[in-house]
């Protein structure tokens, strides 16, 4: 039986209805189109599903939808400010730290609730925060390094 | 990988929820988190008619002190608990092991009582919840009980929940002397991984030597245990190196570790041995017994 | 004509350039194979095989045909009764007969959404007969093997490569690869220490984030259109057309320009066929498949594991004097790539050492296990991985260091190998001596570390051919507006590959990167490429696209001749401006040449198109089967290039818990000139990756050999000299596979070399 779903996504409120056994993962690809969420492996692990359920990360493809009624869900299409990217987007081009892409998405979303909740992580808090994220092409130094450089600009503007 | 078929129930209170369970004997199921319960459910382990969801019941959501005890709400997530201070200062152990699962997009969605309900013998705060003598309130259709960690872990994924149940609460005493803590847990790689074993301990001791101790482990046997004969040989015992090292053989032997696509029993049980070594000093070490 | 010669006059090559695809990856909207929806699309799923050896008895499909939302099942008997394969022909759609290994596809079904197809494959009911299985490459090498996983290969289709390939003495061996040099009798007696030792490695999943997943339609026509996450365009069209029994003609394979990860296991044919298939059978709609990453990892192709024993004679001042080798490689249950695997990590030990007598016998073996692939180097791994292990063992055994045996046997520049090739731009000796010196920067080695911890240090280096023949094509269009448009089928897989020709063309005309672009890869529209594997793309495609460049620019030059009223020769371009070289104030702009309206809008007077098309080729030598030596017939070439790399790197192990910790790295890759620099750096240090004590696999040792492969570059022959290096989809090897901990510590030292442009490839 399908149900109505109250959900805001990239901030834009919507009512969508769904069967009970969808995942928020499916709601976004399939519901509404927004691909750029991607499914590793389906099972929590790799963190390519990665997005904000009211500002906190969790992993859309072991989320029901249901329970996410009445919430409001950033993914990554919703962080660039129109068309110039977020910092972190950038910074991930620039450093190279962005090779097959596909756990891009989750890796920036991550990245971005890291320095919402700490502006100036270390290395070691950066290697932590992604511990979630598997890259099978970059080996992580230069993901690393892009997010470091992004949580800098992001420190240089806030005080600017 | 699709989920199968279900019909989704969302009450509004324990009652409704109890209710629902009661009325779905044979294919209703919780769902917290449902971190574990939707992955086995991909994999068509297991396929519940129906999920009824305890997230939708309010004022479940809580980690709080009540007078000399720590209560974790059904719907508190592992963040939640890792955010709140009155853990980190004085139940370290379980911070230390909840620190441990997964990873932030999974603590922020898994909820603690539904890690232990899942019943799997690697949990990390399950070993901690026992190190620590936690209760579990368990509410059902004619009431409540409460019921010790101890006896919750009935085999691998079984807990002692009956029909219509559910863990309303855990209760975790507040130490009211220095208690020297340690949560230690070996995995197979450094990120992301459920320990091959995980060891929590809780010392307490005087001039003479250790007046209590609480060892457990995860990943070591069935079931997360307590090693009540390595924790009988330590009380009233010296916490020197020998006392620790014979503790810590009592360990292996008592334990009783699987082999799995992960690690063997043999490697499992040394790392035990280890382990325990490790964590009883650690512990010995923070009230000033090192 | 255009020239290419050193570094100093590069403008784009060798720069930082932002990735053509990048945007796309960052904001979410670039589409993947995975991301594709089509109206009317179905959703795929595969009954597998639950036994590993088994006939099949019975196949019930009834309840899953009239479940509500079913519009396919498919059978063997209701696919074409074809074979395909890449060396040996042996496999069909659908399991024909019997099953030979868990997870093989049985039934297919096609339903309206993933839940409905997964919910149908449940309903189907199987009936086997089980038979013996045979698992171990030993006992299935035997001549009476307790199973023999193909009674019919005899009558097998094959690919002729090297010597007889099947022999009624071993039925499960389905290729073999023979190397002979000297006597290795008379070279172990003039040793003063001979060395047997046996090597193992375990089977792993390529694990790509994206997994294996196409969109297939059978349309109306008769024409069948794939789009798949694959690295081989062509190769896929090919096998497509071998299992459907229809021809190249009918059949387009388009692949996104965004690809996430293949690792070699991206070249065959997945389920793009059988999707095929059930499109038609379902009424010509499109269908779709996604692999689990159970699926993805165990049965999409995994790499082979290799059993290797080595004996080797060395005397005591560190010359080895003769090598033996005897190789099985656990195939599995179909031959796949599992015949070329064999082939390229026979001659992967000669890329490396003298060998003054060599003696190599390598059989690949079918078993009861999923099929192997490629793998990040074509066996490279596995064979080197023994080969290091084995060159420490040599040294423990005459009391040498482990760098000056190595030094000591290293292949030079120019030196002729055991399989009779020429070696060039051998920086062999140089790799060495960095990494050396990259570990003794951080001073001796202190053993004892906290607690449980000792700590040692260990060195490796290895080789990474590239496959020849080889052959790239490429076409290049110039647009009105000025922008360059290239067109390939060379697919970029993550590894940057369509940024490096975006480079190279940019290079050519002198003009910006963000004035050239690639086409995405469509068989209907972008021409011939061999495949995205074996380390060719920069090379093989990059040379195709520079003679593709050179040939619009003749057109181009032709043109502005007539306007300009000068000859061709007068005449040349840079910047997309023609001008006269000897009075470079007399030009034209390259969009003046769109100067005249052709029946309506802006396009060339006469017509036509600026479009420059170019096939490169490599050619290889002649190659004997019985001793697999290339004719010296004035090229000596078994391969495109060999590319060298070196590591050294110290390491801590707790002695009581077997944990190991990747403490310092120096790793040096003989890369030539960098294309993209961003892109290689972030290649190379994938390797950092550590070793899983607790996996219970065999380790060997104090070999911690983690290789690192870089692209090699090109000369260009007749058109432009120079080389264009740079980065290619298997640039990295890890023997422990690629997890991470994220506690490592490590000392980088990252080397660029610079190789000697002249004597490259025999040119």
């Amino acid at each position: 039986m399908r149900r109505a779903l109250n959900i805001e996504i990239n901030g834009r409120k919507q009512v969508l209805e769904i069967e009970p056994n969808e995942l928020l993962l499916d709601v976004l690809r399939l519901g509404v189109g927004l691909t750029g969420t991607k499914e590793g492996c389906g099972e929590g692990v790799c963190g390519s599903c990665t997005v904000m359920v009211d500002g906190e990360l969790v992993r859309s493809c072991l989320t029901l939808a249901m329970q996410v009624d009445g919430k409001a869900v950033t993914t990554i299409e919703g962080i660039a400010n129109g068309s110039e990217l977020h910092p972190l987007q950038r910074r991930f081009l620039e450093h190279g730290a962005v090779q097959c892409g596909f756990c891009s998405p989750g890796l920036i979303l991550t990245a971005k609730a890291l320095l919402s909740s700490n502006p100036d992580p270390s290395e070691a808090e950066v290697r932590d925060a992604i511990r979630g994220n598997f890259c099978r092409c970059t080996g992580y130094v230069k993901i690393v390094e892009a997010i470091l450089a992004a949580a800098a600009e992001l420190r240089s503007g806030a005080n600017a | 990988m699709a989920l199968p078929k279900f019909d989704y129930l969302a009450p509004k209170s324990i009652g409704e929820a109890c209710a629902a369970l009661a009325a779905n004997p044979d294919g209703g199921k919780l769902i917290a988190g449902g971190v574990s319960l939707l992955r086995v459910m991909k994999f068509r382990i297991m396929s519940p008619d129906c999920l009824i969801d305890v997230k939708s019941i309010p004022g479940l959501r809580y980690v709080k002190c009540d007078k000399d005890v720590l209560k974790i709400g059904a719907t508190a997530t592992s963040t939640d608990v890792l955010r709140s201070s009155d853990v980190a200062e004085k139940l370290p152990l379980l911070s230390q092991a909840i620190a441990r699962i997964a990873t932030t997009a999974v603590r922020n969605w898994a909820t603690v009582v539904g890690n232990i309900c899942v019943g799997h013998t690697a949990s990390d705060p399950s070993a901690a919840l026992l190190a620590l003598g936690a209760e579990l309130v368990i509410s059902n259709p004619k009431g409540e009980r409460t019921l010790p960690i101890d006896q919750f872990f009935l085999g691998h994924m079984s807990t002692a929940l009956e029909e219509a149940e559910l863990v309303r609460e855990i209760r975790i005493p507040l130490p009211k002397e220095p208690v020297g803590m340690a949560y230690l847990a070996h995995a197979g790689r450094a990120a992301m991984e459920t320990p091959l074993i995980a060891v929590g301990v809780a010392l307490t001791a005087n001039g003479k030597g250790c007046t209590s101790a609480s060892i457990s482990l995860a990943g070591s046997a069935e079931t997360p245990i307590r090693l009540t004969r390595a924790e009988k040989a330590l009380v009233g015992a010296k916490l020197d190196e020998k006392a620790i090292h014979n503790a810590a053989l009592i360990a292996a032997e008592d334990c009783a570790p699987d082999s799995d696509v992960y690690a063997s029993a043999e490697y499992r049980r040394r790392l035990v041995a280890v382990y325990v070594r490790d964590a009883l000093q650690a512990a010995a070490g923070r009230i000033g017994h090192a | 004509m255009h020239n290419i010669k050193d570094s100093a006059e590069f403008e784009v090559l060798g720069k930082n350039v932002i990735r053509e695809e990048g945007h796309g990856k960052v904001t979410g909207l670039g589409k993947y194979a995975i991301d594709l929806e089509m109206p009317r699309m179905l959703w795929a799923k595969i009954k597998r095989s639950t036994r590993p050896h088994a006939k099949i008895i019975n196949i019930d499909v009834s309840r899953a045909q009239s479940l509500a939302g079913v519009h396919a099942v498919l059978v063997d008997k209701d696919c074409p009764q074809t074979l395909f394969g890449f060396g040996c022909y042996d496999e069909p759609l659908l399991a024909r007969g019997k099953v030979r290994y868990i997870g093989e596809p049985v039934v297919a079904v096609a339903a309206d959404s993933e839940a409905i197809a997964e919910q149908a494959c449940d309903l189907i009911e199987i009936d086997y007969e089980d038979l013996p299985a045979v698992f171990d490459v030993h006992e299935a090498f035997q001549t009476n093997p307790p199973a023999i996983v193909h009674e019919e290969q005899e009558r097998y289709r094959r690919v002729p490569i090297g010597p007889v390939q099947y022999d009624p003495k071993h039925p499960n061996a389905f290729g073999y690869y023979r190397i002979r040099t000297g006597e290795v009798e008379k070279g172990f007696k003039e040793a003063d220490v001979v060395l047997e030792r046996t090597y193992t490695n375990a089977m792993m999943g390529h694990a790509p984030m994206e997994r294996h997943n196409s969109v297939s339609l059978w349309d109306a026509d008769g024409n069948v259109t794939v789009w798949s996450s694959s690295q081989a365009a062509y190769p896929l069209l090919n096998q497509i057309s071998e299992a459907l029994d229809i021809p190249h003609s009918r059949i387009r394979v388009i692949i996104p320009k965004y690809v996430g990860g293949g690792f070699g296991g991206k070249i065959e044919m997945k389920a793009e066929g059988l999707c095929a298939v059930l499109s038609r059978v379902a009424g010509n709609r499109p269908v779709k498949i996604v692999y689990t990453r159970e699926e993805s990892l165990c049965w999409a192709g995994v790499q082979h594991p290799f059993d290797m024993k080595i004996k080797s004679g060395v005397r005591k001042d560190g010359t080895i004097t003769s090598c033996e080798m005897f190789v099985l490689v656990n195939g599995g249950a179909y031959a796949q790539h599992g015949f070329l695997v064999t082939r390229q990590a026979s001659y992967g030990p000669l890329g490396s050492y003298r060998f003054p007598n060599f003696k190599l016998d390598n059989y690949v073996v079918y078993t009861n296990q999923p099929p192997g692939v490629a793998y990040r180097g074509f066996g490279n791994t596995q064979i080197h991985f023994a080969l290091e292990s084995h060159i420490d063992e040599l040294a423990n055994a005459i009391g040498m260091d482990a760098y000056e045996i190595r030094r000591k046997n290293i292949l030079v520049e120019g030196e002729i190998n055991a399989a009779g090739e020429i070696q060039h731009s051998v920086a062999g000796s140089e790799l060495l001596d960095e990494i050396k010196k990259g570990l003794e920067q951080h001073g001796t080695l202190v053993r004892e570390g906290k607690g449980p911890w000792r700590r040692g240090r260990g060195i490796a280096f290895a080789n990474k051919d590239s496959v020849a023949p080889s052959a790239s094509s490429a076409i290049v269009k110039v647009h009105n507006d000025e922008t360059v448009e290239i067109r390939h089928s060379a697919g970029n897989i993550g590894q940057g590959s369509s940024t490096t020709l975006i480079q190279i063309a940019a290079e050519f005309f002198k003009v910006r990167p963000d004035r050239v672009k690639t086409a995405e890869v469509d068989t209907w529209i972008t021409p011939y490429d061999q495949l995205t594997g074996s380390s060719r793309i920069t090379f093989a495609a990059g040379n195709a696209v520079l003679m593709a460049c050179e040939d619009v620019k003749g057109q181009i030059l032709k043109m502005a001749a007539e306007v300009m009223q000068a000859s061709p020769e007068e005449l040349d371009l840079a910047g997309m401006k023609v001008f006269v070289k000897d009075n470079p104030d007399r030009f034209m702009a390259v969009r003046e040449l769109f100067r005249t309206v052709f029946f309506t809008g802006s396009f060339l007077p006469t017509g036509g198109e600026l479009l420059g098309k170019a096939t490169f080729t490599v050619p290889s030598s002649k190659i004997d089967p019985e001793t697999g030596h290339a004719a010296d017939d004035g090229m000596r070439k078994i391969f495109s290039f060999c590319t060298r790399a070196a590591q050294a790197v110290e390491i801590a192990v707790n002695t009581e818990t077997g944990e190991v910790k990747l403490e310092k790295i120096a790793i040096a890759n003989d890369v030539g000139l960098a294309t993209a620099v961003a892109a290689i750096g972030g290649a190379l240090l994938i390797i950092v990756s550590p070793v899983e004590p607790s996996l219970d696999r065999v380790y060997i040792g104090r070999t911690f050999c983690v290789v690192v492969l870089a692209g090699l570059g090109s000369v260009t022959g007749t058109l432009a000299a120079g080389i264009i290096l740079g980065v290619i989809e298997s640039l990295v090897l890890t023997m422990f596979g690629a997890s991470w901990a994220p506690a490592v510590a490590y000392g980088l030292l990252l080397l660029v070399l610079g190789i000697r442009p002249q004597g490259l490839f025999g040119r």
